[in-house]
């Protein structure tokens, strides 16, 4: 059914990966992996520890060569990456409004991003001071204000507390429709898979399944990753008193992250 | 005094216009933790040197030579298992050595040795500062087209390449640059006193700075005093200009530093 509506929307995708292989060491990385990404599409790559998801997306973004296979995509397709880990040099003075204005983009789109990622009163501080949340906040507004095609998230919730979980996965499914990026996130998380995301793919060096979320659970391959118990958490909106859940808020509507609680 | 003047001007425009290159270069060795490459560059010019006296060729032919086979040299050195600041190691004291040997026994250019080790900034005449003005602004406005570039790199060097920017290109084009200062900083400074040069500045330009832009501009000032206090006072008080520049340098460092703590402690 997704591979049909895909067709119907978008004929042909924004990037294709063909037989990819990475050998690195004599050991096999990743292979013979077929991806495609369609336009404002929102793809999960899950998989255990090891499985090359981290790899896969780098092979994608033009980071890591692979050793065979090709990756078909327009030369003007622009990719805006936010990595597992950021660490620059002490040595480089950076505050986080020296790295935003790296990116060029009209004021009225930056000061949108900056309120929707909650990062405004972080603009005077330095990016290597950043607590863990901090700054994945501010490498996701860096990511966007860049206007990319294809948004890539490296697991993206690492040091966010509950509360701004939540609100990052609404405010990233919120994204493709827009500012006409299609999303692609290695996430561990199989509560935002399941609610969050248009197609799921399952690797393990190769790819395992991939399909609508409720279709890769029944998988055989995925079933023998993560178990037959480890069903995905159905959620309901009806009872989301526990606080896992973005309450709509009073000042904005729009899907957006509320910067961190002042200690 | 005219006389003075006459021998100290044309040395103190070459030193602030060096400083030009210097601010820039040097907080992006800094940034891009290059500082043992720059050094292993200095060392090897005198090698440069050298190779130039025995075949008679002009002394930047031989260093351009030899910045150029550094980066070549590096580039197939390339290994995982070897860390790169020991190869750099490696290579700075090979050419130290080799360099210093060769000069030893060429006839010509034993007397100069002191000169290309620590520099004389004094020989500079008129007549040299009109290429030497036109080969900074050429180097400058290379490194004002790739700035974002080697900054983004800094920054995180997966992130920019994930946005298109080649990071070995970028690489070659830092090494390229570091390799044309060493030639043009050779009479300043000297062999020794070039990587003192670069990172002295840079590294006090930190302690003030809150923005890479900051950082290149304090570089500059700093710099900028460096050179004109210690040229001046190497006249007055008839010491070596290059030792009396760096030292100078290490002064304020070690001035900023301390008050910083001071302050900190208060």
């Amino acid at each position: 059914m997704s591979a049909l509506r895909q067709q119907t929307l978008s004929p042909a995708p924004l990037i294709r990966l063909e037989q990819i292989q990475v050998r690195i060491d004599e050991r096999d990385i990743l292979k013979q992996v077929d991806f495609s990404l369609y336009e404002k599409e929102i793809v999960t790559l899950i998989g255990p520890n090891g499985a090359g998801k981290s790899t896969l997306i780098k092979v994608m973004l033009g980071i890591v060569k692979p050793t065979a296979g090709k990756v078909v995509a327009d030369k003007k397709l622009k990719f805006s990456y936010v990595p597992q880990k950021f660490n620059p040099s002490h040595s480089l003075p950076l505050r986080v409004k020296d790295l935003l204005a790296l990116e060029k983009c009209s004021s009225a789109l930056k000061a949108e991003i900056i309120r929707d990622t909650g990062i405004a009163k972080l603009e005077n501080s330095k990016v290597q001071q950043l607590s863990g949340g901090e700054r994945q906040r501010v490498l996701l507004a860096r990511a966007l204000l860049r206007q990319p095609d294809v948004l890539v998230l490296d697991e993206p919730m690492q040091g966010l507390d509950i509360q701004s979980e939540a609100e990052l996965y609404d405010y990233v499914r919120s994204l493709p429709e827009k500012y006409g990026c299609a999303v692609l996130m290695v996430s561990h998380d199989l509560q935002w898979v399941m609610q969050g995301t248009h197609r799921v793919v399952c690797l393990n060096k190769h790819i395992c399944c991939s399909g609508l979320p409720e279709s890769v659970q029944q998988h055989p391959e995925y079933q023998a990753i993560f178990g037959t118990n480890r069903v995905f958490y159905q959620h309901h909106h009806d009872h989301c008193a526990h606080g896992d859940h973005a309450e709509p808020c009073q000042h904005d509507s729009r899907p957006h992250i509320h910067p961190e609680p002042e200690v | 005094m005219m006389d003075w003047l006459s021998l100290l001007l044309p040395a103190w425009i070459m030193g602030t216009l060096l400083v030009f290159l210097t601010a820039p270069l040097g907080c992006l060795m800094l940034w891009r933790r290059m500082s043992f490459f720059a050094d292993t560059m200095a060392h090897g010019t005198l090698l440069g040197v050298a190779i130039a006296g025995a075949l008679s060729l002009p002394l930047w032919m031989g260093v351009t030579f030899l910045a150029l086979l550094l980066v070549g040299i590096l580039w197939i050195l390339h290994d995982p298992r070897l860390p790169n600041d020991a190869l750099l190691a490696l290579c700075s004291a090979t050419l130290l050595c080799s360099g210093l040997l060769f000069i030893q026994h060429i006839p010509s250019l034993r007397p100069e040795l002191l000169s290309y080790l620590f520099g004389d900034l004094l020989t500079i005449s008129w007549a040299d500062l009109p290429i030497f003005t036109l080969v900074i602004a050429g180097a400058l406005l290379v490194l004002y087209k790739y700035w974002q570039a080697q900054i983004q790199i800094a920054i995180d060097p997966d992130i920019a390449a994930s946005e298109g920017i080649h990071a070995q290109w970028q690489r070659l084009i830092f090494m390229l640059l570091l390799a044309l200062f060493t030639v043009l900083a050779l009479r300043a400074v000297g062999s020794l006193l070039m990587g003192a040069l670069l990172v002295i500045p840079a590294l006090t330009a930190r302690l003030l700075a809150h923005s890479p832009k900051q950082m290149v501009i304090w570089a500059f000032v700093i710099a900028q005093i460096g050179v004109t206090v210690g040229l001046w006072s190497s006249a007055g008080l008839n010491t070596s200009t290059g030792l009396t520049i760096v030292l100078t340098m290490a002064v304020i460092f070690a001035l900023i530093f301390t008050v910083q703590k001071f302050k900190k402690l208060a």
